[in-house]
């Protein structure tokens, strides 16, 4: 069916879609599987070797000669819907033609964000709820909310103007640690700990961690193992941010408890 | 334990609301991460180890967003990372650093260790649940 469309055509489609499916954080190994299936419906041998950082994908012309193209990814993301929405359209890749699929992807790629809103009110209901999972009662709920409330702030804040993702990681845990501290030193809370931890899960890497498992399963270690490095890289980050705050309201003579 | 169960899903909630996750799928995998967390309390109320009760609530998980993926044909990351989220030791993580900052270095060394071990047990049960279902999905396409 695809016979129209040229190898230039099909490279730049197939390394678009990579690049949207592995931008918002999907597996390494389900991106090169989506790559060769986009490939061989549009009717070329398409090879690809994919990292976090960028694809490269190979295909074997009507020519007899070999065409190529890298594509770099340098921001990444998590968006659930969009892979959700990629997925879709993929199922259904028979019913589009080349044209109508490439602007479906790109109508994805266009719309779908994840508004302040619903993200700041993301993090106060997980704040608020994992005070109370964790062993807390109604005081440290309501802190917790508070301390999720200025997190989601700080870390939309920072990636606003698209600084580093560990600096971002640093000052969303010294928000809500400072929130913490400060309701302890004026009494409203004695279980500090708690309140760090449930704010904390906000910013735990429970994608990365997630989809190095399922890389490494798959048998992509190299994939595998660079999100082990970013989920160590994020925790230490977290850490960091915390032990600072930690610091300096122990030096200015606050106790945790 | 009811007021754990409410929370944690609203926990889970919460985490589809930062994932973008939407719809059907965002209510059955808040209410499959709820179980996965009753399911740990439980069972280290019965006396089981931290390395087993992680091992079954990551299995309990991992079969869900797998029952979650096939009935509504997605990837099963979209019900796997909200739910497996709440799982994920931070808590030990946390301490570890705080005992380490406070100097007590055998308690760090305590909570550094339990903290490994919950992650292995998390894998473990991801692992095999999911070779299960990947042996059987292998089957029905071959019999088909």
């Amino acid at each position: 069916m695809g016979c129209k469309c040229s190898e230039y055509e099909v490279l730049e489609l197939v390394s678009f879609v990579g690049k949207l499916y592995l931008k918002n954080g999907a597996e390494v190994y389900k991106t090169e599987e989506i790559i060769c299936t986009i490939g061989k419906n549009f009717g070329y041998e398409v090879e690809t070797f994919s990292t976090l950082t960028c694809i490269v994908v190979s295909l074997s012309g009507r020519d007899k000669e070999y065409h190529s193209k890298v594509t770099r990814i340098n921001s990444r993301d998590l968006n659930i819907q969009k892979l959700h929405l990629v997925n879709n359209l993929i199922n259904n890749i028979e019913s589009y033609s080349y044209k109508d699929f490439y602007r479906e992807m790109t109508k994805v790629n266009d719309n779908y964000f994840l508004e302040f809103h619903r993200y700041v009110i993301g993090c106060v209901i997980v704040g608020m709820s994992f005070g109370i999972v964790f062993g807390g009662g109604k005081s440290e709920a309501i802190v917790g909310a508070f301390g999720g409330f200025f997190l989601s702030l700080a870390t939309s804040f920072f990636n606003k103007y698209k600084i580093n993702g560990v600096l971002v990681n640093i000052a969303g845990s010294a928000a809500c640690t400072t929130v913490a501290c400060v309701a302890t030193y004026l009494g409203y809370t004695e279980k500090t700990s708690i309140i760090i931890i449930a704010c904390l899960m906000i910013l735990v890497p429970g994608l990365a961690f997630a989809n190095a498992m399922r890389d490494f399963i798959a048998g992509d270690l190299m994939a595998g193992s660079s999100r082990l490095m970013e989920v160590i890289m994020v925790a230490a980050s977290l850490s960091v941010g915390v032990g600072l705050v930690f610091k300096i309201f122990t030096f200015m003579g606050g106790v945790i408890y | 334990m009811i007021t754990q169960f409410i929370f944690s899903i609203l926990s889970v909630v919460g985490f589809t609301i930062i994932f973008n996750v939407r719809g059907k799928i965002a209510f059955w995998s808040a209410i499959g991460g709820a179980i996965g967390w009753i399911i740990y309390l439980f069972t280290t109320k019965l006396g089981f180890s931290i390395g087993i009760s992680f091992f079954l609530a990551g299995a309990w998980i991992t079969f869900v967003s797998q029952i979650i993926a096939i009935y509504f044909k997605t990837p099963i990351t979209s019900a796997l990372i909200p739910t497996l989220t709440p799982l994920v030791p931070g808590g030990g993580a946390y301490y570890t650093m705080f005992y380490l900052i406070n100097k007590k270095y055998s308690m760090a060394l305590k909570k550094g260790a339990e903290t490994l071990i919950v992650c292995g047990a998390i894998i473990l049960g991801f692992l095999v649940v999911s070779e299960l279902f990947r042996l059987y999905l292998n089957k029905k396409t071959c019999v088909k």
